[in-house]
């Protein structure tokens, strides 16, 4: 970018600068004065029905997923008052019993990446869901990807924004864990211990 | 963004509260840049959409509004990239010498007003007319130099942006100016006549 396009930049962004009265910073400052002065939309876009508009909304959220979160929450409840029931030891001991057996059977494996539908989360597999969730969670942190980790209804999972676009090191990071690149850069992963044979 | 990462029945009463909220403003921005009501609304609700799959990754701290705008200014840029390629552009001034002849042609057609009002009434005109012939010609252009105006950005913000080096982004800007110089050439002409 050569001297004449800088001043016109900072003039357009509204910056002074020591060379305000050079011809760039006034044709800057002109069309800013006049983009300012511009009527941002038509009233009638924005004013179009609420509950019209929110029902596209969350029919569009439910056609996506987002609110399948719900279903998850019943089942959450439904659990907690399973919870309650007196047999509760009992059935936990068991529980614990029969996962302690399959992970004597079932030696620790390399984990699985399934990638979903587009818009997805990518379905990982791994012994220990919250071993490879600070894993990768320390793993991306390093290189700079703004990340979260979090934990839902027994669910390991992580929500990143990648930089767009992804620096080689981040590749390599999802590469090692057959992750790959979403094209939006919204990369969610969810981690689940490897289903009972 | 609490009910986003909670998840659950808040969902539903969040993202209601998300859209009257946002709504508005939001599709302002769309508009801006797509110029057609319903790609404006639908664009905003897939803005919605992605920032509730990126709850998890917004800072507390920091505010909403211009967090939920990124992510609209980021879906609209990558809605034009889209719809069309870039054209380089010719000289220095970014004009082709068919251009700048039809562009001459033009200016020196205008008829001085007779008084102020009608003057500026052409002005307003003008602008109109050249600004809607810069963003049908080069919308991305068009779009990030209103931003710029608007909200001040640096170099640095442009180039978050667009996604683009901060060399790239240099480019860019300085294909923002030859693009302007080209469409609007019409209106500085008289613009600078008139004052």
């Amino acid at each position: 970018m050569d001297e004449d396009t800088e001043i016109w930049f900072q003039a357009l962004a509204g910056r002074t600068t020591a060379d305000d009265r050079r011809e760039p910073a006034l044709e800057a400052r002109a069309l800013r004065e006049r983009l300012l002065r511009m009527p941002q939309t038509d009233a009638a876009v924005e004013s179009s029905a609420d509950a019209d508009r929110e029902a596209a909304l969350l029919q569009r959220a439910r056609r996506e997923g987002l609110l399948a979160d719900r279903v998850d929450r019943r089942r959450g409840l439904r659990l907690e008052r399973l919870l309650r029931w007196p047999a509760l030891t009992a059935l936990t001991a068991l529980a614990c019993s029969a996962v302690t057996v399959a992970i004597l059977l079932h030696p620790a494996h390399e984990p699985e990446a399934v990638r979903g539908a587009p818009g997805e989360p990518v379905r990982l597999t791994a012994a220990d869901p919250q071993q490879l969730k600070s894993e990768l969670l320390a793993e991306l942190k390093s290189a700079g990807v703004q990340v979260t980790g979090y934990e839902r209804l027994g669910r390991e999972g992580i929500d990143a924004d990648l930089p767009q676009p992804p620096s080689a090191r981040v590749r390599a990071i999802l590469s090692r864990h057959h992750i790959e690149v979403p094209p939006d850069g919204v990369l969610r992963i969810e981690i689940a211990p490897p289903a009972a044979p | 963004m609490r009910a986003c990462r909670e998840g659950g029945a808040a969902i539903e009463h969040a993202l209601r509260q998300l859209d009257r909220a946002y709504f508005r403003v939001l599709v302002r921005e769309a508009m801006r840049g797509l110029r057609d009501p319903d790609a404006a609304r639908d664009l905003v609700q897939e803005a919605f959409i992605k920032v509730w799959r990126r709850c998890a990754t917004f800072q507390g701290d920091s505010e909403l509004l211009p967090w939920i705008k990124s992510i609209l200014r980021h879906a609209l840029l990558d809605r034009l990239r889209k719809d069309r390629r870039e054209v380089a552009l010719e000289d220095e001034r970014g004009m082709t010498e068919e251009v700048r002849t039809q562009v001459e042609e033009l200016s020196t057609a205008q008829v001085p007003a007779p008084d102020l009002d009608a003057r500026r009434h052409q002005l307003d005109e003008c602008f109109h007319r050249c600004w809607g012939r810069f963003q049908r010609a080069a919308p991305a252009h068009a779009l990030v130099l209103s931003w710029i105006v608007e909200d001040e950005l640096s170099h640095e913000q442009i180039a978050a942006l667009l996604g683009r080096t901060p060399g790239a982004t240099r480019e860019f800007i300085s294909q923002c100016r030859k693009r302007a110089r080209l469409h609007l050439a019409e209106w500085y002409e008289l613009a600078s006549g008139s004052s």
